[in-house]
């Protein structure tokens, strides 16, 4: 399993690397541009992600837009529904759902940090990446 | 003594009958001569009087007759004669009578006559003796005339002759005394009748004239009045005015004013518009004015006073008002000008002089332009114009100019002032000054945005709080756990717990705190998502439930059938009550259980929402009844004394209310110390479109038998299998349950499953289930009900027994209809959702015009993707580097769509926009802004720029071809001819709307397609002939540099520098679009994120092999090496 991790604070990027390494090969970018980046090219070596664990608040691109820009591209790849790589949005934002209401459909779940290890392999076993 | 007399006219008979009876005669009367000849004949008479003029036979006649008869001729007669003529003279001395009397004649001569002639014949008459001459009595003395008689007769004659003419000349003159006297007469009856008319018509104007009419005595006494004088005063006659007021003082209301019109009168011949307020009948007010003057007789004493009156009651009452009215405009506390049509002042009062400091002679006959202080914009003068000229009123504030230089704010209000036939003549404006109010204004604007302000600001930092306070939190719990995962020492193992519990609880603490200060500045907004009451409860419990089942107490949650479960709300908030208020009943309960309760309270269909009643009961301490309102204080406890023996900061319950009244609700308490406590709580929700049918399962024809120790359990159970045919029991205890079993076997219909509790009274429900599992006969299937805690253990126990089911508590809905279906082998029912696939075509605009797009990209892959995907489609492309580059091209027209890059060298696209919609030949070429930046405010920026629309980037060609189509139309094939390309057929339900329209279908996958093979052609050949030799220098250089900082770093091992300047060849490679490059530096920065230094290395290896390959390729590259 692929999973790409997108968070500016270098810290959260390690405790997410750290809690994800033993289940999932994990790349990490800093901003929503660079998810878009990783995507593409993991779309080209044929080795897409099955999950992105996206922050919201992130400088260049946040990750609102970068999920809406990655749905558009599967469109346009006419990636089926089933098949669409699966978007944990995790934020330190209070109400995400806020800022998430018109993302909601997009993305398949969303946590406020802090996060526990248990908490988010529980939200990925749930997604159905783990068994 | 006897006399005849001999008269025609009876009343001259009767006259001297009288006369001569009186003097004592005794007297004959006859009517005429023949009459008179007779008596004379018979009576014999002592003398006869006769007239002359007689019928029948005259006086001259009858005197010959008796003169010549022998008998009576001695008898004196006297004629009475006129004597008109001389003819009759010499008639009468025919007739030998013996005395003349001339009419009218004389009494007294007439007798001294007749004593006369009876004397004489008396006396014998002498005969005439010629030289004695003649004796003859004349006025009673005798004379004695000697004359011949032809002498004496012709001085008779001629006397007489005198006479007769003087005679003619009386009768003339009588004559023509009586024509005088006639036409006297006649004028004076002219005159009177004259009068009479004059006295008529002056009667009438009397009566009927307009204006009230009196006479007046100079004490005050009514003479007279006419009608108009009445009715002014309302009076129907002079008589009723008199009844009422007998004199002129009491129709006064004021007594000095009478006093005063009287005194005046005294003075004056006359007085003119004498105004006097007279009370009229019914006790009102009428006000007169009167011209009086005084009539005076011969002595020049006043008689009377005689004049007019007119009402000018209401003249008097219009001039009191438009008095009031000026003064009110005069003394008014706003300052008021009265303009001609051209705006010249024609009238100021004095709160305009004191406002502006300008005098009644500054101002008059100017225009109110000198006011002006040049700070109010020329347009709103031009609105006042135009709005008053067409007749409305004007409002609006200008700031003005004093006298002094000053300025002030004036609030004015102008309006056209029209004539009776509604012709505008004046306009009036009315100006208060507001500076202090506009003063006042400001500053609370200004302390309005100051708090807008610091309210931004505490929402700012209240946000920031929480991502700053979340961000080091997630680091601690983060990391915390992480080490928890190694292998630890067990007091390690037992610091590092407490480690995280801490944190979690600061954690609980903050969102409290925050939800608070949220709520409190009123920044608290629930969403209204859909979402299914039963999984929410469902999720809020089964966490909880741990809490519970380890301090051994129940927690069920029983949502009762009628409660509609999808619904449409704030699920969260709403999960966050239940935490808040099942968490309470857990750290106050320790033994016993708890029950959520969902009731339905009331359901309206016609707004569709549902108010429903939660209901949370415990089994614990109890709350006494003094306290109910104080729990729901903020910071506060029961009892303080809780807080040591409970924690807890008293912020829940105070949050929970506040969220209740937010969702429409109301909270409260219902508790018994030491027995318990139920928490109510209401809540509006709005239904969800759908509702789940709980009847759906059909479980017709089962037997279940539920059997634990509470009785939420069996309920609960029942409460989901209503309308799913099952026949239910419950049995509380292990004897009932099997008491109910053996019965049910023993009647041939043994139950299907039952539900066994764990913990089960008497003997627990692993030691029922051992004895049911032993007798096959006695049930088909058993379905044990864990608690949360051992429940590894149970579930082995489960296994060992042979019980397959079992069911982890809080009993769920889902987990029962599952266990339920499963057992009694009934398939799920479902429907199969289907998605229709849409298919969009997209044509291109053949056999049209072509369109010329100008494609602005300083990127040049991206400029040659746009390219390719509009070449494809048909439109003609110009490109241009960046925002100056284009504004060149546009010199050369010929464009009819832009496509705009925002973030360009040179000249942005905001600035070129700009200059585009300035100039009048490009203004109307539509701009699309094609922007990375999907934020807000750039949004905006590209509107406030002028740019029409904006595409997102990375370039979608469906969204591309769309916005240059909607731009382009009249370019374009007509919309009708169009196939069905329209964003909406091939919009997908989930899409928000903000988002462009993602069309599906074939045309996508070619369109993909295309586009790869364009970008697998520009890497290849295309792009670096395209890209400006001075800038591919640049890179390479820079690159040859940073590779070998890399090289370094790599080598030392410091990861993060080489992992900033692989980043660094990322960007420049990417800026020239130099794909492999910008690829393999991306993928080694990646590598070096996650630590795979050997896959770093195999990436740095790839740049170093592109790199040399693009020097090798350039001309400058040959020259380097």
């Amino acid at each position: 399993m692929r999973i790409l991790i997108a968070d500016d604070e270098s810290i959260n990027r390690r405790i997410l690397l750290e809690m994800l390494a033993d289940y999932a090969d994990c790349d990490v970018v800093v901003n929503g541009l660079e998810v878009i980046e990783a995507f593409t090219m993991a779309h080209e070596q044929k080795r897409p992600y099955e999950l992105l664990c996206l922050d919201i608040m992130m400088p260049v691109m946040d990750g609102c837009e970068a999920l809406m820009q990655i749905r558009k591209m599967e469109t346009v790849m006419n990636i089926s529904p089933d098949d669409r790589v699966k978007v944990i949005m995790v934020t330190a934002v209070d109400r995400p759902n806020e800022i998430l209401q018109s993302y909601n459909g997009e993305c398949s779940a969303y946590m406020i940090k802090p996060i526990s290890k248990k908490a988010l392999i529980n939200q990925i076993k749930e997604i159905g990446l783990l068994q | 003594m006897k006399i005849l007399i001999v008269e025609d006219s009876a009343i001259q008979r009767e006259l001297l009958r009288r006369a001569l009876t009186q003097a004592g005669y005794e007297v004959i009367l006859a009517r005429d001569g023949i009459e008179g000849l007779s008596l004379a004949q018979t009576q014999m008479p002592a003398l006869i009087v006769s007239d002359i003029a007689m019928p029948g036979m005259d006086g001259f006649e009858m005197s010959y007759k008796i003169k010549t008869l022998e008998s009576v001729k001695h008898i004196p007669v006297i004629l009475l004669t006129a004597l008109s003529d001389a003819k009759e003279i010499i008639r009468g001395l025919e007739a030998k009578a013996d005395f003349y009397i001339t009419k009218p004649y004389n009494e007294h001569y007439l007798l001294l006559s007749i004593e006369s002639l009876l004397k004489d014949a008396a006396s014998p008459s002498k005969d005439y003796d010629p030289e004695a001459g003649l004796k003859i009595t004349f006025m009673g003395e005798e004379y004695q005339i000697k004359s011949n008689p032809r002498q004496i007769l012709n001085l008779l004659l001629s006397t007489y002759e005198n006479a007769v003419g003087k005679n003619q000349e009386l009768i003339q003159t009588q004559f023509e005394l009586k024509t005088l006297n006639e036409e006297l007469e006649d004028k004076v009856r002219e005159r009177t009748r004259e009068l009479q008319a004059s006295e008529e018509s002056y009667k009438i104007l009397f009566e009927n004239m307009f204006s009230g009419f009196y006479r007046f005595t100079p004490d005050g006494k009514f003479l007279s009045v006419n009608p108009a004088f009445n009715n002014m005063l309302g009076y129907s006659s002079k008589e009723e005015l008199l009844s009422f007021c007998g004199e002129l003082h009491c129709l006064y209301f004021r007594q000095k004013e009478y006093q005063n019109f009287m005194s005046a009168l005294k003075t004056k011949q006359s007085i003119k518009d004498f105004v006097s307020h007279l009370r009229k009948k019914d006790g009102s007010e009428l006000i007169i004015e009167q011209n009086i003057r005084v009539v005076k007789d011969e002595m020049g004493q006043p008689l009377y006073f005689e004049g007019f009156i007119n009402d000018v009651t209401e003249c008097k009452h219009a001039e009191a008002q438009l008095i009031k009215l000026s003064s009110a405009i005069i003394q008014s506390p706003v300052a008021v000008t009265i303009t001609d049509l051209d705006g010249r002042i024609e009238f100021i009062n004095p709160k305009f002089v004191e406002v502006t400091g300008y005098n009644r002679e500054e101002a008059i006959g100017k225009t109110s332009s000198f006011l002006k202080s040049g700070k109010t914009a020329p347009e709103v003068y031009a609105d006042l114009w135009g709005t008053i000229k067409a007749g409305e009123v004007w409002q609006g504030e200008l700031l003005n100019k004093r006298k002094d230089g000053g300025l002030y704010w004036n609030s004015i209000t102008v309006s056209p002032i029209r004539d009776a036939d509604a012709v505008i003549t004046h306009y009036l404006s009315v100006n208060e000054d507001i500076t202090n109010r506009k003063e006042v204004e400001e500053a609370l604007r200004k302390a309005k945005e100051a708090s807008e302000v610091a309210n931004a600001a505490k929402s700012e930092f209240l946000a920031n709080m929480s991502h700053e306070i979340r961000t080091p939190m997630n680091a601690i719990i983060g990391m915390t756990e992480l080490v928890l995962d190694t292998e630890l020492k067990v007091r390690q193992k037992e610091y590092l717990d407490t480690v995280l519990n801490s944190a979690n609880s600061l954690l609980t603490l903050l969102n409290s705190i925050l939800d608070f200060s949220k709520i409190e500045a009123g920044r608290l907004e629930l969403e209204e998502v859909n979402f299914d009451l039963r999984e929410m409860i469902d999720n809020i419990c089964d966490p909880l439930s741990i809490q519970a089942h380890k301090k051994g107490l129940e927690l069920s949650s029983h949502i009762k059938p009628d409660v509609p479960l999808k619904l449409i709300g704030d699920p969260a908030r709403l999960g966050q009550l239940f935490i808040n208020i099942i968490g309470n009943a857990l750290k106050f309960t320790d033994m016993g259980e708890i029950v959520v309760t969902v009731a339905s309270e009331q359901v309206r269909c016609d707004d569709k929402t549902a108010m429903l009643l939660f209901s949370i009961s415990d089994t614990g301490i109890g709350i006494p009844a003094e306290k109910f309102d104080k729990i729901f204080e903020q910071f506060s406890q029961a009892d303080g004394s809780m807080t040591r023996k409970y924690g807890g900061t008293g912020l829940g319950l105070a949050i929970s209310r506040q969220l209740v009244s937010l969702m429409g609700g109301h909270l409260w308490l219902e508790s018994v110390e030491g027995q318990g406590s139920t928490f109510h709580f209401t809540a509006r929700l709005t239904l969800g479109l759908e509702q789940k049918c709980q009847s759906s399962f059909n479980f017709k024809n089962s037997n279940i038998l539920i059997s634990c120790n509470v009785q939420s359990c069996g309920t609960i159970i029942r409460d989901f299998l209503i309308g799913s045919n099952a026949e239910v029991s419950e049995a509380a205890g292990a004897k009932e349950t099997y008491n109910k079993l053996v019965a049910a076997r023993d009647r041939g219909r043994p139950y299907d499953i039952v539900f066994l509790d764990i913990r089960l009274s008497g003997g627990g429900g692993f030691k029922m289930a051992e004895q049911i599992m032993g007798d096959p006969t006695l049930v088909c299937s058993v379905v044990m009900l864990l608690n949360t805690n051992h429940r590894a253990g149970d579930i082995d126990r489960c296994r060992e027994i042979g019980v397959v089911s079992y069911i982890i508590k809080p009993i769920k809905y889902k987990d029962v209809i599952a266990t339920m279906t499963e057992l009694l082998n009934k398939p799920l029912s479902g429907s199969v959702y289907e998605r229709k696939a849409r298919s969009v075509h997209v044509r291109l605009p053949a056999g049209e015009a072509p369109v010329r797009v100008l494609l602005v990209e300083d990127n040049v892959t991206n400029r040659i993707v746009a390219r390719e995907i509009l070449k494809k489609h048909g439109y003609v492309v110009t490109e241009a580097e960046d925002g100056a580059k284009a504004l060149e091209l546009l010199e050369g027209g010929m464009i009819d769509i832009i496509l705009m890059d925002v973030q360009m060298p040179v000249m942005d696209g905001f600035e070129a926009t700009r200059q585009i919609k300035a100039r009048q030949a490009t203004l109307a070429i539509p701009v699309i802004a094609m922007t990375a930046h999907a934020l807000k405010g750039d949004r905006a920026r590209c509107i406030e720029a002028g740019m029409d629309d904006y595409i997102t980037k990375p370039i979608n060609s469906v969204e591309l071809i769309e916005m240059v189509r909607k731009y382009t139309k009249g370019n374009d094939t007509p919309a009708a001819d169009r196939p069905a390309a329209t964003p909406d057929t091939g919009r997908s339900d989930d899409v928000p709307l903000q988002a462009a329209p993602v069309a599906v279908g074939d045309n996508i996958e070619a369109d993909r397609l295309a586009v790869e093979n364009i970008m697998t052609q520009i890497d290849k050949s295309q792009l670096i002939e395209s890209l400006p030799q001075g800038e591919l220098r640049v890179f390479i250089e820079k690159a040859v540099n940073i590779i070998q900082t890399i090289r370094d770093a790599l080598e030392a091992g410091n990861y993060s520098l080489a992992e900033k300047k692989a980043e660094a060849i990322k960007d420049n490679a990417e800026k020239l679009s130099l794909a492999e490059i910008k690829t393999a530096a991306f993928r080694m920065m990646l590598a070096l994120r996650k630590s795979d230094i050997d896959n770093a290395n195999k990436h740095f290896k790839t740049i170093v092999e592109e790199l040399d390959k693009l020097i090798n390729k350039t001309h400058e590259g040959k020259e380097l090496k």
